[in-house]
C-alpha cells in the first residue's frame, strides 16, 4: 500500500502515451448540457424574452430585405396615403399598410423595422463603447490600487452623481459646437453613440474594479506574478476572463438602457436626424397625432420599443441569476 | 557538504493598517502599523526542508510571500544562492533566477485559474520561461508532468472544477515543477485537504524532493505534518522567531516555552493517556502586541525582564528564561 | 439496561438534482446513550455533518430524509412539524457549529441572545435568566462574565466566541449536544481549551455529545465511542480505543495510518490510493472497493451491512461476514506482509 504512488520512470513510456490530447473542438454538445442552458430552458419567461428579442433583432437587421416598403425612398411615397389606418389599403396607391401609414404616407411597419435598426445600432455600439472603457478603467483601478484607483474611482463617483441623460445632452451640446454644421448630419449617429457610451461606463468600471480586487488576491494570480508574467498579460489572460460574468449581466441591462436613452434623446430632438428616424424619432413624430385620433403612428413604435427594452432586460435578469452561484 | 541555498537575514515587514486619510483627520487618530514579520533570520540548506510553524498571526504566510517576491521587505535581506533579492527582480538575470523558485498554495482551487484547462495551467511556466518550445513539445512536457504527479495526460483537457481537492493540489505541484525549479515555497499545502489525501500529497512531495533534489520551505500550523517533512524547523510567534532547531532536537527537547506549549497541545492520537496540557490565554492581536517578549502574558516563566525587553535569538532560542537558565 | 437517548435507524438522506438523486447519507443506524460522547469521523463528503443536520431537522431543501427514523428518548422526532422541532432544538438538543459567527447574531449583545434563548425554553424572569446567563459564561471560562455579557460577538476572540456558543447550546439544559467541527476554525493552542470546556460542562449537566469532526486527534481525546463514515455510510463503529488501536475496516485502518505522528518519524506515510467518490458516482457494492487493498469479487457486487464482530463493535466489510464467523482475514494478511 505504501509504495503505490512512487514516481514512475517516465523514460520507459513512449512519448505518444504522455502527450496531452488536444481539447475537443465542438463545444455545442457541452453547452447544451450545461447548467446555464438548463436554467434557460426551465424559465419560460426567459425563453419567451429570447424569442422576442431575437425576432426584433432579426427584423431590424434584415429590414432592407424584408420590409414591405422603403420608407426613405421618396419615389415610393405618396403623401396622399398619409394617415391610412392599420390593416387597410392606401387611398391613392394599392399599398397595403398593416400598421397604418404616418402623416407622410410612410408604412409604419417599415419605419419601425428601419427605426429598430438605427436604435439597435446606436444601442449596441454605445454599450460596447461603454463596456470597453469601463472594463479597462475598472481593471486598471482594481489591479493597481492606490492613487490610480483613487483617481479613477472619484471620476466614476462624479459620473454617477449626474443623471446619464444630462451627461449625454452635455456631450451632445459640446459636439454641436465643435463639429462644423455641414458635417453635423453625418456625424449625428456617432455623436449619439459617444454621448450614450460616455454616460454609461461608470457602472462597468465599478463592478469590474470590485471583481478585479477579489481576483487579484487569488493565488492563481500570485502564481503568475511569481513567474514574472507581465501585469498586462495577467490582466488580460487571468483576471479579465474571470470578471466577465458580471460584465455580461450589466452589458445586457445597459443595452436596454442605451436603447431607451437613445429613444429619449431622439424624442427630445437631439438624436438622429429625421431623415434616418430611430424608434425615438418615430415616437416623437407620432405623439403629435395622438390626440387627433391617429393613434397607430405612436402606438406601434412605442410597443416595439417597450418589447425590445423589456425582453433585453429580462434576459439580463435571468443571466444575473444564472451566473450567481448563490441563487442556483 | 550541503550548502546554503536561501539565507534570510533580519527580515521585517510592516503593514500600514491605518484608516483612510479623511477618517484619520476627522477622528484624530494617527497612522497604525502592524509588524507582521519582525527581524527574522534563518537559512535553508540545498536539498533539505525548512519548516516554519506558527498559529494565526505568526507571520508565516507573509514570510512565504516575501521570499517569492510577492511582497517587498521593509527591512532585512533575502539571499538566494548568493544573489540578494532585496532590490526586486528585473531584467534577464532575474528571469534566470525566477525560474528556479516556485510556490505551492494552501487552497488548490484558488491557485488554479477556473477558466483555464489544466494543460494550459501546467504549461504557464513553460510559456514564460521556454518561449521557443513548440506546442507539441509543451503538450508532451505537460503530459509527463501530469503523469509524474499521479494524474493522466488526458486530464489536461479538463477544467480545475472537475477534480477533487487532492487532485487539484497535484495539478498545482505539476505547474510548480514545469520549469524545473530547484526551490519551492509550500504555504500550508495540505491544510485544506482530508487526512488520507494529505498523506498522498506529503508522500508525493517527499518523493519529488528525493528524485529532483528540491529544496522546500514548508509552512504549516500542523506540528505532526512538520515533524514528518522537515529537517530544520523555525517556530514563529507574532511575527518573531521563538526557536530554530533541527527537527529531532526540537521535538525531543523543545527549549522555548511556546514550543513546549505547542507540543503539549497536540492531540494524543496514540491514546497513551497523556492529557493535553491546559494552555492559558489566546494569541494577542498583532496590531497591539504585548511589550517585551510577545509571549510573556501566556508564559509560565515570565518575569519583569520579559515584560520589558525583546529577547534576541541566542543559540536558536529567543527567551530570557532559557538564557538565564531558568527554564529547566 | 438503560434505554438509549438517541436512536437513529436506517437513516437515508437524499438530494434530488436534475441529474438524478444523490444519496448523502445511506442506511445509517446508531445509538447514543445518556451522557455518552459519540464521535462521528470521516473526510469531507462522508455525510457526517448531514447526519447531524438530519437529526436536528435542519436539512436544507431540496434535501430530504428519504427513509429511516430518529428517536429521542423513545419519541420519534424525524417526522415532527417544524414548530415542534424548533422546541426540541435548544431545549432537548443543543448545537455547536464550526464557525461561531454562524450561531451568534452580530447585531445583538451576548446578553440579549443568551437571555432570549433561556427564556424561550425555561420559565424564568428576565433577571433570573440574566443571572443564569452570567453563571453559564462563568462556567465556560469567560473572565469577568458580569461585564462581558453586555459585549457584542465581534468584541470576543475566536476561542471566546466558541465558549459563548457552548454556553448558548447548554443554556436550556439539553440532553444531547450536537457539535459539528467545534474546533476546526481554532488555533491548536485554543482547541484543547474548548474541547475541555465542552466535555466538562456536558459531563456536569449529564448531556450526551455527538461530536462530528474530521480530526481523529479530537475524537481520541474526547469520545467514548466512534463511528467512521465513508461515502454516506458507516464503515465501522465501536469503542474509541479499539477503533484507533485496532481498526478493522480497511478504510479506518488506512485513515489511522495516514495521520502523521509526533512519535514516529517514518519515511513515508501509509496512504489510501484514490479519493472518496463523488455522491454522483458511488461505486456498486462496497463504496470503498476501488481503493481497498483487500478487495474481493463480492465487494464489487454486494454492499456489506454493519455486522457485530465483538460486543458494541460493528464493521461493514465482507472481511467480517455476519453471523459471528469472525475470521480475522486482515490480521493474517498483515502478518504475512
Amino acid at each position: 500500500m505504501a509504495n503505490k504512488n512512487q514516481t514512475k520512470d517516465l523514460t520507459a513510456v513512449p512519448a505518444e502515451d504522455l502527450i496531452v490530447p488536444l481539447p475537443p473542438q465542438s463545444r455545442l454538445a457541452q453547452a447544451l448540457d450545461s447548467d446555464i442552458f438548463y436554467s434557460w430552458r426551465t424559465s419560460p419567461v426567459t425563453v419567451i424574452a429570447t424569442m422576442v428579442a431575437l425576432a426584433l433583432v432579426l427584423m431590424a437587421v434584415l429590414a432592407p430585405w424584408i420590409a414591405p416598403y422603403n420608407p426613405f425612398n421618396p419615389a415610393s411615397l405618396n403623401l396622399m396615403d398619409g394617415f391610412t389606418p392599420p390593416a387597410s389599403t392606401g387611398a391613392f396607391t394599392d399599398n397595403y399598410f398593416l400598421f397604418g401609414a404616418d402623416n407622410q404616407g410612410r408604412d409604419v411597419l417599415s419605419t419601425i423595422m428601419y427605426g429598430s435598426r438605427v436604435s439597435l445600432f446606436v444601442g449596441v455600439l454605445a454599450t460596447l463603447f461603454a463596456m470597453t472603457l469601463g472594463v479597462s478603467l475598472g481593471l486598471i483601478a482594481g489591479y493597481n490600487g492606490g492613487t490610480t484607483d483613487a483617481v479613477i474611482m472619484r471620476v466614476t463617483d462624479i459620473q454617477l452623481s449626474f443623471p446619464a441623460i444630462l451627461i449625454a445632452l452635455l456631450i451632445f451640446g459640446i459636439a454641436r459646437g465643435v463639429i462644423p454644421p455641414s458635417q453635423q448630419e453625418n456625424m449625428a449617429v456617432w455623436v449619439l453613440i459617444l454621448a450614450i457610451g460616455l454616460s454609461n461606463w461608470a457602472q462597468f468600471a465599478r463592478t469590474v474594479r470590485g471583481a478585479t480586487m477579489v481576483e487579484r488576491q487569488k493565488d492563481y494570480v500570485s502564481a503568475a506574478r511569481i513567474m514574472g508574467v507581465h501585469p498586462i498579460l495577467i490582466l488580460l489572460r487571468h483576471v479579465l476572463p474571470n470578471v466577465l460574468g458580471p460584465v455580461l449581466v450589466i452589458g445586457t441591462i445597459s443595452l436596454a438602457l442605451a436603447i431607451i436613452e437613445e429613444a429619449t434623446l431622439s424624442f427630445l430632438g437631439v438624436g438622429v436626424p429625421p431623415t434616418q428616424p430611430s424608434l425615438g424619432t418615430l415616437i416623437r413624430i407620432g405623439q403629435q397625432f395622438l390626440f387627433s385620433g391617429e393613434w397607430w403612428i405612436l402606438f406601434f413604435p412605442a410597443i416595439t420599443l417597450i418589447a425590445l427594452a423589456l425582453s433585453v432586460n429580462l434576459l439580463g435578469d435571468w443571466l444575473r441569476d444564472a451566473l450567481n452561484p448563490k441563487l442556483r | 557538504m550541503t550548502q546554503t541555498l536561501l539565507d534570510v537575514r533580519g527580515l521585517s515587514r510592516r503593514f500600514d493598517v491605518s484608516q483612510p486619510w479623511l477618517n484619520r483627520k476627522i477622528e484624530g487618530t494617527g497612522k497604525l502599523y502592524v509588524n507582521a514579520v519582525d527581524d527574522v533570520s534563518f537559512s535553508v540548506k540545498q536539498g533539505e526542508t525548512f519548516a516554519l510553524v506558527g498559529e494565526s498571526g505568526s507571520g508565516k504566510s507573509t514570510i512565504a510571500r516575501l521570499i517569492v517576491g510577492l511582497l517587498e521587505p521593509s527591512k532585512g535581506d533575502i539571499i538566494f544562492d548568493g544573489t540578494s533579492l532585496k532590490n526586486g527582480l528585473k531584467g534577464a538575470k532575474a528571469r534566470a533566477l525566477r525560474r528556479r523558485f516556485q510556490m505551492i498554495f494552501q487552497d488548490p482551487l484558488a491557485s488554479l485559474n477556473p477558466r483555464w484547462r489544466v494543460a494550459d495551467i501546467v504549461a504557464e511556466p513553460l510559456r514564460v520561461f521556454e518561449r521557443s518550445m513548440s506546442n507539441r513539445d509543451q503538450r508532451l512536457r505537460v503530459g509527463e508532468l501530469l503523469t509524474l504527479v499521479g494524474l493522466a495526460p488526458e486530464d489536461g483537457i479538463k477544467f480545475p472544477h472537475q477534480f477533487s481537492g487532492g487532485q487539484r493540489q497535484r495539478i498545482a505541484i505539476a505547474r510548480a515543477l514545469a520549469a524545473n525549479p530547484d526551490f519551492i515555497v509550500c504555504d500550508e499545502p495540505t491544510s485544506a485537504l482530508d487526512v488520507s489525501v494529505q498523506a498522498q500529497i506529503l508522500n508525493l512531495m517527499k518523493d519529488l524532493q528525493k528524485d529532483l533534489g528540491l529544496t522546500y520551505v514548508f509552512i504549516s500550523h500542523n506540528l505532526q505534518v512538520v515533524r514528518h517533512m522537515a529537517n530544520d524547523i523555525g517556530v514563529l510567534y507574532l511575527g518573531r522567531l521563538a526557536e530554530v532547531a533541527g527537527a529531532a532536537a526540537l521535538f525531543d527537547a523543545p527549549r522555548h516555552p511556546y514550543t513546549r506549549m505547542l507540543l503539549d497541545a497536540v492531540p494524543d492520537i496514540e491514546m497513551t493517556g497523556r492529557r493535553r496540557k491546559q494552555v492559558e490565554g489566546e494569541i494577542p492581536s498583532p496590531i497591539d502586541p504585548p511589550s517585551g517578549c510577545a509571549f510573556h502574558p501566556r508564559c509560565p516563566l515570565a518575569n519583569d525582564r520579559c515584560k520589558r525587553d525583546v529577547p534576541k535569538v541566542i543559540n536558536g532560542v529567543a527567551c530570557h528564561a532559557v538564557e538565564e537558565g531558568r527554564a529547566a | 439496561m438503560t434505554e438509549p437517548l438517541l436512536s437513529v435507524r436506517n437513516l437515508t438522506v437524499e438530494f434530488p438534482t436534475r441529474r438524478g438523486i444523490l444519496t448523502a447519507v445511506q442506511d445509517v443506524s446508531f445509538d447514543i446513550m445518556p451522557g455518552e460522547v459519540l464521535g462521528v469521523v470521516g473526510e469531507s463528503g462522508a455525510g457526517k455533518s448531514m447526519t447531524g443536520s438530519a437529526i436536528n431537522g435542519l436539512i436544507e431543501r431540496p434535501g430530504r430524509i428519504a427513509q429511516g427514523e430518529v428517536f429521542l428518548q423513545g419519541r420519534r422526532i424525524d417526522n415532527l412539524p417544524a414548530a415542534e422541532m424548533r422546541k426540541i432544538r435548544g431545549r432537548k438538543i443543543g448545537m455547536i457549529f464550526q464557525d461561531p459567527l454562524t450561531s451568534l447574531n452580530p447585531l445583538y449583545r451576548i446578553s440579549e441572545q443568551l437571555i432570549e434563548t433561556i427564556r424561550t425554553h425555561l420559565p424564568l424572569s428576565e433577571s433570573e435568566a440574566r443571572k443564569k446567563a452570567i453563571g453559564l459564561l462563568d462556567d465556560v471560562g469567560i473572565p469577568d462574565a458580569g461585564r462581558r455579557i453586555n459585549d457584542y460577538p465581534h468584541q470576543f476572540s475566536g476561542g471566546m466566541r466558541q465558549r459563548v456558543v457552548i454556553a448558548l447550546a447548554l443554556c436550556a439544559g439539553p440532553d444531547l449536544v450536537i457539535a459539528d467541527e467545534p474546533t476546526t476554525a481554532l488555533d491548536v493552542s485554543v482547541q484543547a481549551q474548548i474541547i475541555d470546556v465542552m466535555k466538562r460542562l456536558c459531563a456536569e449537566n449529564g448531556a450526551a455529545i455527538m461530536l462530528v469532526t474530521h480530526d481523529m486527534g479530537v475524537i481520541a481525546e474526547t469520545a467514548d465511542r466512534v463511528a467512521v463514515m465513508y461515502a454516506g455510510r458507516i464503515a465501522e463503529i465501536g469503542p474509541v480505543r479499539d477503533v484507533i488501536k485496532d481498526a478493522k475496516h480497511p478504510y479506518s485502518a488506512g485513515l489511522m495510518g495516514a495521520i502523521p505522528r509526533l512519535g514516529a518519524n517514518l519515511d513515508r506515510l501509509m496512504q489510501i490510493p484514490g479519493a472518496m467518490p463523488r455522491l454522483s458516482a458511488i461505486p456498486r457494492g462496497c463504496a470503498f472497493n476501488p481503493r481497498c487493498e483487500h478487495v474481493m469479487d463480492k465487494c464489487r457486487v454486494d454492499q456489506p451491512q454493519p455486522a457485530e464482530i465483538a460486543p458494541g463493535r460493528q464493521v461493514a466489510c465482507w472481511l467480517y461476514p455476519p453471523q459471528g464467523s469472525t475470521t480475522p482475514l486482515v490480521d493474517e494478511r498483515r502478518q504475512a506482509e
